[in-house]
């Protein structure tokens, strides 16, 4: 018994470091390929976003940036994907000032999908826009309901948004069907809420870090927020979604679905690691080493 | 009069923004966007500052020499010339597309868009291949020739292209007609820190993340006391829940819209528990600015004048 506690003992910081590698790095070559069962806070999105008619537009808040990147980028990707092929006009803001090449380079990747898939051109101005970067975070959004284009008046190349053909009608926010923000901190999602859900009523939905999540449950729980993507399980469960219906997208890169073993391992991890902790500070008790 | 001005300023615009949420009529509703717009200006504004307040914290310490002064300049350095090509050149990449069907035979553009054809023609005749390869579409053979070029953009620039870069490519067909697509995109330096350097240090930071916590989960989660256990049981379960592999433990079910199982357990735990926490505190910290709100607005609350 001692031999065994002594040697759990000895696992150092270095020997978990080498652990976490390999829990994170083996699954991406050796998948387990376990079956992901959307929750419903992400089909409640999928719904939304299914039933909007074509031609409609919606509005996308990129509100983060690249170091979190890896959460949020593939359900934003994935929402894209679904808007796009429903022929959904998209808006694209952001919040955050890297939100626009974080937008950029979605779509990007979008674009050789479609054009491969289904021999379709994404095209700016007509399928989406992106408008730039504004300092102001809430007071932006709460001037975005009374006046869209005086708010955001430029895309990211400074063409003005009442010369964009998907922009130049939009007058107040509640010209959107719907309000997506991928966010990952403030200014961002909590305000989308606070300011277009509670003031002019256009439902608002979308992702945040897996970190975050707790903080904004309550506005989903309250009927506030549409629904929820928390974190890369999130992108996982709209990935799957999307997948089902449209099962050309498999072939192409599906972060969250593939970042699912990863993280199902270094899950596991982690609380093998916790009970050895606890063994090993239940056997010092137990001995009178600690208190 | 030194504090009082300040203070009826702050009296006077507290009420009108709190009137104008009661009261979205003339006149409340224009002095609202009035004071929005002030707003922007004033966030762009502390923005500058927050650079300026930088650039003096940082001045100071490699004068006094504090530890790590080295790490200032490079800080200083970074910041200036990320600012500098900003604000010279912008952040954004231009992108301009243009297909173009090119006679190689003739030395003849066929059909253009949006670029001048003879700068295009003159970037043709600079191509230097360094790789082909034969790719079939549509049931034809065709070579790709992957190469660099320079090329004229109507802006004037001349930007290099690689072998590297998917953005290019050039089809030789059998005919010896060449159908290009040119995808032409002139990266600013401020994109290139961005796509570069911005980018993948902040993933790299974020990605630490799973090591940190992986060690600091084993180093300080123990089960010192009864809360300390019921801390460590949600974490278990949400942990579980929240990845597919929670499902492969299985599940009882005890009525039909009863089931047990790791996720449905985190489900309740998330939407129940964490919920009721997060109000409590939510409304805790919204009473508290309500407060705190009154109190600087009739002047009881004077802290933020700054001083002793």
């Amino acid at each position: 018994m001692n031999i065994f506690i002594r040697l759990l003992k000895s696992i150092d910081r270095k020997f978990i470091f080498i652990i976490t590698f390999f829990a994170v790095v083996i699954p991406m070559f050796y998948p387990l390929y376990l079956p992901i069962i959307p929750e419903d806070s992400v089909r409640s999105i999928f719904k939304k976003i299914d039933a909007i008619p074509e031609g409609s537009k919606i509005l996308m808040s990129f509100d983060y940036d690249p170091a979190s990147k890896p959460e949020c980028h593939p359900m934003a990707i994935a929402n894209l994907r679904h808007a796009f092929k429903k022929n959904l006009k998209i808006v694209i803001i952001q919040l955050w000032p890297f939100g626009g090449a974080m937008a950029t380079e979605a779509i990007d990747e979008l674009k050789k999908e479609f054009k491969e898939i289904y021999n379709r051109d994404i095209v700016y101005g007509d399928d989406y826009c992106i408008l730039g970067y504004k300092v102001g975070g809430a007071i932006l959004i709460q001037q975005s309901g009374k006046d869209f284009n005086g708010t955001f008046m430029e895309d990211i190349d400074g063409k003005k948004a009442s010369e964009i053909s998907l922009t130049k009608d939009v007058k107040t926010i509640k010209d959107f069907e719907l309000v997506l923000s991928y966010s990952a901190g403030d200014p961002g999602i909590k305000q989308w809420v606070m300011i277009v859900d509670a003031q002019y009523k256009v439902p608002v939905a979308g992702g945040v870090t897996a970190v975050t999540a707790p903080e904004i449950t309550p506005y989903l729980n309250s009927g506030q927020l549409l629904g929820l993507m928390a974190g890369l399980r999130g992108a996982a469960d709209y990935e799957t979604l999307v997948n089902k219906k449209y099962p050309p997208f498999k072939k192409y890169v599906n972060s969250g679905t593939s970042g699912m073993d990863p993280q199902n391992i270094v899950h596991l991890m982690i609380i093998i690691f916790i009970i050895i902790a606890n063994i090993i500070y239940w056997h010092d008790k137990k001995m009178g080493l600690v208190r | 009069m030194k504090r009082g001005i300040p203070l009826l300023i702050v009296f006077f615009t507290g009420m009108i923004w709190l009137t104008q949420y009661f009261i979205p009529h003339y006149p409340f509703n224009k002095v609202m966007n009035l004071l929005s717009d002030w707003m922007k200006i004033i966030a762009a504004f502390a923005m500058v500052l927050g650079i300026l307040n930088l650039l003096r914290v940082n001045f100071i310490k490699i004068s006094r020499k504090h530890y790590n002064w080295q790490y200032s300049i490079i800080l200083i350095i970074a910041l200036l010339i990320t600012i500098g090509f900003g604000c010279i050149q912008g952040i954004t990449e231009n992108v301009d597309t243009t297909i173009l069907v090119y006679n190689s035979t003739s030395n003849e553009v066929i059909s253009s868009s949006i670029f001048v054809a003879p700068a295009i023609i003159e970037g043709l005749k600079n191509f230097k291949p360094i790789s082909s390869e034969d790719v079939e579409k549509d049931g034809k053979k065709e070579t790709i020739q992957k190469g660099m070029m320079d090329i004229t953009t109507k802006k004037g620039k001349v930007v290099k292209y690689t072998d590297a870069n998917p953005v290019k490519r050039i089809i030789v067909k059998s005919d010896n007609s060449v159908i290009e697509t040119v995808i032409v995109k002139t990266g600013t330096v401020g994109h290139w820190i961005y796509k570069n350097l911005i980018e993948h240090l902040s993933s790299t930071m974020f990605s630490l993340l799973a090591f940190f916590i992986a060690s600091a989960a084993f180093r300080a989660f123990r089960a010192k006391s009864f809360e300390a256990m019921l801390l460590l049981g949600s974490a278990f379960i949400v942990m579980l829940g929240k990845v597919p592999i929670g499902d492969v433990f299985g599940k009882i079910e005890i009525h039909e819209k009863i089931i047990i199982s790791f996720p449905s357990i985190q489900v309740w735990l998330m939407n129940y528990v964490n919920t009721a926490g997060q109000r409590a505190i939510l409304l805790g910290a919204a009473i508290g600015i309500i407060a705190i709100s009154i109190k600087i607005i009739i002047g009881l609350e004077r802290t933020y004048f700054g001083g002793e």
